[in-house]
């Protein structure tokens, strides 16, 4: 009997194992932040810079052709991605409210695997100006595989509809009217959705994104941006440390991960 | 009595390890399953709007964007659906709809949103709604 009770106890631990193990291996394997640590539970980190100070009605700046890697070790259930994106946004919004281009990859049974294009638009009802409009909100739309060069990612709004280009390739469109909330907002970001995904470079090769500008006025000329070249850049969600985001020049910023 | 009593354990050690391995490929089934890695039996446009992990009450194409409000006619207005006279694809969601590994943005912790319907235009682009009023709709 002890041995058919050593027996059942040690197949029901090699079950056990064996489910924690597929739940979560990225959990559990984590051994540093380079591997999957948020299992299916993504959560969105961002960092980058944002302008305010008047309406936007463009947002630019290029990166050079990069594929950003994403976190190892993943679970079976490992919902994970990273993602390079130029913004236009309120500034009392929530956070369905903003139009945005870039690019990046993520693991995800709503996204096909591999280096896209990416899109994204959304708004709220409960913000100010859409009051009567349906809630939309800015999923990942892959608007492309990606071609890993250099390009111009940008929203424009450009006779009554607003653009979203790489280069000088419109990814996708909207009507003006679909966007209700007032456009204030003109940011750069990375954003990763799992702590263990790389944003940006790495310390050796951080990934610039440069040529940033913006535009005051449907159709009008885009400004280059008058940033005061610093340490750090001023719009994130508190992401690890890891992430960071420099100010080089007036007109630029760099994005990359430590211990990479 | 020995060989006998061997026997027996052997048989019972055989067993417990074949219910072992049903309750174990169960398990595993069924949490592959919940994940959305083997979902089966939903288009391409209700995986892309997330369908796989969530639970899709139905599938159906409409002539017209404003076709929509035949199916919700609660719903709020949604300017890129009026103005849309090619046909699209309509997915509705029942229950909670979890839009992690979908949304973007600024938005630390993704959140669940209730009453979601998606929306696939004839271009492939794609409008997720959330908060969609069921009143007066078969979609309870």
């Amino acid at each position: 009997m002890p041995n058919i009770r050593r027996a059942f106890l040690a197949m029901m631990s090699i079950i056990v194992a064996s489910i924690t193990a597929l739940t979560f291996t990225g959990t559990t394997l984590a051994l540093s932040y380079s591997s999957c640590v948020e299992g299916p539970l993504a959560v969105n980190h961002w960092r980058g810079e944002a302008v305010t100070g008047g309406p936007r009605h463009g947002t630019s700046g290029t990166v050079i052709g990069r594929t950003l890697l994403m976190c190892s070790n993943p679970g079976a259930f490992e919902v994970d991605g990273t993602f390079y994106f130029s913004n236009v946004e309120p500034t009392n919004g929530s956070f369905r409210d903003i139009i945005q281009v870039g690019f990046g990859q993520g693991r995800s049974p709503s996204l096909l695997p591999g280096m896209h294009f990416i899109t994204g638009f959304g708004r709220s009802n409960t913000t100010p100006g859409c009051a009567g409009l349906s809630n939309v909100d800015p999923i990942a739309h892959q608007a492309g595989s990606y071609d890993n060069t250099s390009h111009d990612y940008k929203v424009y709004h450009q006779n009554n509809v607003w653009n979203l280009l790489v280069g000088s390739t419109v990814k996708l469109s909207y009507p003006e009217a679909d966007l209700c909330w007032s456009p204030a907002r003109s940011s750069w970001f990375g954003e990763t959705w799992d702590s263990g995904d790389q944003m940006g470079g790495t310390p050796s090769s951080r990934m610039g994104v440069t040529s940033l500008n913006y535009a005051t006025a449907e159709n009008g000329g885009f400004v280059y941006t008058s940033l005061l070249p610093a340490g750090s850049c001023n719009y994130n969600n508190a992401p690890p440390n890891w992430y960071q985001c420099d100010i080089p020049s007036s007109r630029s910023i760099e994005l990359w991960t430590l211990d990479r | 009595m020995n060989t006998s009593r061997g026997g027996a354990l052997v048989t019972h050690g055989r067993f417990i390890v074949r219910v072992a391995a049903v309750l174990a490929a169960c398990l595993t089934a069924a949490s592959l399953l919940a994940s959305g890695v083997f979902a089966t039996g939903i288009s391409d446009e209700a995986r892309a709007c997330g369908g796989a992990r969530n639970t899709v009450q139905a599938e159906f194409d409409l002539a017209s964007g404003q076709d929509i409000w035949r199916e919700f006619p609660a719903m709020l207005q949604s300017p890129e659906l009026e103005s849309e006279s090619a046909p699209l694809h309509v997915v509705v969601f029942k229950g909670d709809v979890d839009l992690t590994g979908m949304v973007m943005g600024t938005t630390s912790q993704v959140p669940l949103v209730t009453n979601a319907v998606c929306v696939t235009l004839s271009s492939g682009q794609v409008f997720f709604y959330d908060g969609v009023s069921r009143a007066g709709s078969r979609f309870q």
